[in-house]
């Protein structure tokens, strides 16, 4: 069976995970090459730096094959993987400031192949929206994209990111209103 | 703005992070295989563990050596190369005993003080009477050096051995998860400490989450980690912040070897807390554990202590 965690973007098979949680290590791999994107995605969003994020999420993985076992529930997988990256991100985030590293999420977009349209437009699009990322601070840009992206609920968010559910809300609100300035703006200008 | 303008906003909102997201540059997915090298390589510096918990133990045999003369001579007097080698051991042991003395008295005290305040917090959570019986400090504490022969796990197979018939109804793992609980409770503390740290203390239903906050640095994370128990209290105590919780140990958990609570951060990973950060009393009556995290307000240093009753 596959679930879809979120209802948009991770998709994670049951079987797989309860396999791993048995040590099975094929299906381990199955499940790492299944969702290490969408994990290096978000750290990216939340990081702004490629190195960063692969640490990162590679980190979060080993933590993974550590602690499945300890995994009732496997529909519960995708939502702990989140949780435990985003407990490493926040860390780094925190090395970051320390560093005075600067986010800079526009180099690490590509440009998209020639069939995906108005490619000016696109490249235009993604990199207003990675600037307006930019100028969040790194929560706000976990549960904008937890929210939006992965479609969580703000109760999951609040569970992954160890916040209470009505300081996620409020955040996400807050969110909203600065992209909606920071983008809406730009449109209507 | 409206409702109709927010949900507006938040479609585009969506179609541009989908935009956005397709042409993110993903690297070359490094081999799997990477992931069970550096978790196994992480395995084996769990001697460093095992290093402390043989430290630990010598520290308390130490600790009974030097005890004995002297409760020797309490009863029947010492001869001279006892007294001289008890007088040449003192310094270490007294050394010794205030490394236990760190990580046992005030646990102890804690826990008395903790199971006080909340009579009602481990019985609600599933636990029987006996996790919660009050023993004093000085008692235990006797215990714990005079009867225990330091091998917490000889106490529990002790304990399993004595009671495997009731223990195997014990629910899998950790004290309150039983199947009738499906959902996840979520609280928090926001408590300003020392003006400049905030703490939270997110509670599950079998663990808690602690992320320490430096609010003179822009909120900067100074400390994240997560331990596994049931949350029965918490509180400032001088510098530190205490947070108590407990964890049931069964019968299943003791016979894979995995009894320890786990906990987890940025630098250690996921890890089972050394046992030597475990006190056990003369006898197990019931399997409880009681587990005692102590956040340094000021570093975020962590130190996970427990008692099993």
């Amino acid at each position: 069976m596959i679930a879809m965690i979120g209802g948009v973007v991770m998709k994670i098979e049951n079987d797989l995970v309860v396999k791993a949680s048995k040590g099975d290590r094929d299906a381990f791999s199955d499940l790492y090459y299944s969702c290490y994107k969408d994990l290096y995605k978000f750290a990216v969003y939340t990081l702004g730096d490629a190195e960063d994020a692969a640490d990162a999420v590679s980190d979060t993985f080993v933590e993974i094959w550590k602690g499945i076992s300890k995994l009732r529930d496997p529909d519960s997988f995708s939502s702990w993987a989140f949780r435990i990256l985003s407990t490493r991100c926040k860390r780094e985030i925190g090395n970051i400031i320390k560093k005075r590293n600067i986010y800079n999420i526009d180099d690490l977009i590509e440009t998209p192949s020639s069939d995906a349209g108005n490619i000016e437009e696109d490249i235009a699009e993604s990199a207003s929206l990675a600037s307006a990322l930019s100028k969040l601070d790194g929560e706000e840009r976990m549960i904008v994209v937890l929210s939006v992206l992965h479609g969580y609920t703000n109760k999951e968010i609040a569970e992954m990111i160890g916040k209470p559910q009505g300081t996620v809300s409020s955040k996400l609100h807050r969110t909203y209103a600065k992209l909606r300035e920071m983008l809406g703006g730009e449109n209507n200008g | 703005m409206d409702e109709h303008e927010n949900m507006n906003f938040e479609h585009e909102l969506s179609e541009r992070f989908k935009a956005l997201d397709k042409n993110i540059k993903i690297p070359e997915i490094p081999d799997a295989q990477g992931i069970f090298e550096v978790a196994e390589k992480e395995t084996k510096v769990v001697p460093f563990s095992k290093i402390k918990r043989y430290a630990a133990v010598a520290a308390a045999v130490v600790l009974i050596c030097v005890s004995i003369p002297v409760v020797l001579g309490s009863v029947g007097g010492v001869s001279m190369d006892m007294a001289a080698n008890e007088a040449a051991e003192e310094p270490r042991a007294v050394q010794n005993e205030s490394l236990m003395d760190a990580a046992f008295d005030e646990p102890a005290e804690a826990f008395v003080e903790e199971e006080t305040e909340e009579p009602s917090a481990a019985p609600k959570d599933g636990f029987d009477e006996a996790a919660t019986e009050t023993v004093p400090e000085d008692e235990e504490q006797q215990k714990s050096i005079s009867g225990s022969d330091g091998n917490v796990n000889s106490a529990l197979e002790e304990f399993f051995r004595e009671n495997s018939a009731t223990a195997s109804g014990n629910p899998p793992t950790g004290g309150n998860d039983g199947d009738d609980i499906t959902s996840v409770a979520v609280d928090s503390f926001g408590a300003d400490l020392n003006k400049k740290r905030e703490i939270e203390v997110s509670v599950e239903k079998d663990s808690v989450s602690v992320i320490l906050r430096d609010k003179a640095a822009g909120n900067e994370v100074i400390s994240a980690f997560w331990v596994e128990g049931t949350f029965i209290g918490s509180g400032e105590e001088d510098d530190y912040y205490v947070i108590n919780l407990a964890k049931k140990i069964t019968e299943e958990d003791f016979e894979s070897g995995n009894w320890l609570p786990m906990a987890g951060d940025a630098e250690k990973g996921t890890y089972f807390i050394d046992e030597s950060s475990v006190e056990v009393g003369k006898k197990i009556n019931s399997g409880n554990m009681n587990i005692r995290v102590a956040i340094h307000i000021g570093t975020g240093d962590y130190e996970i202590t427990a008692k099993i009753f």
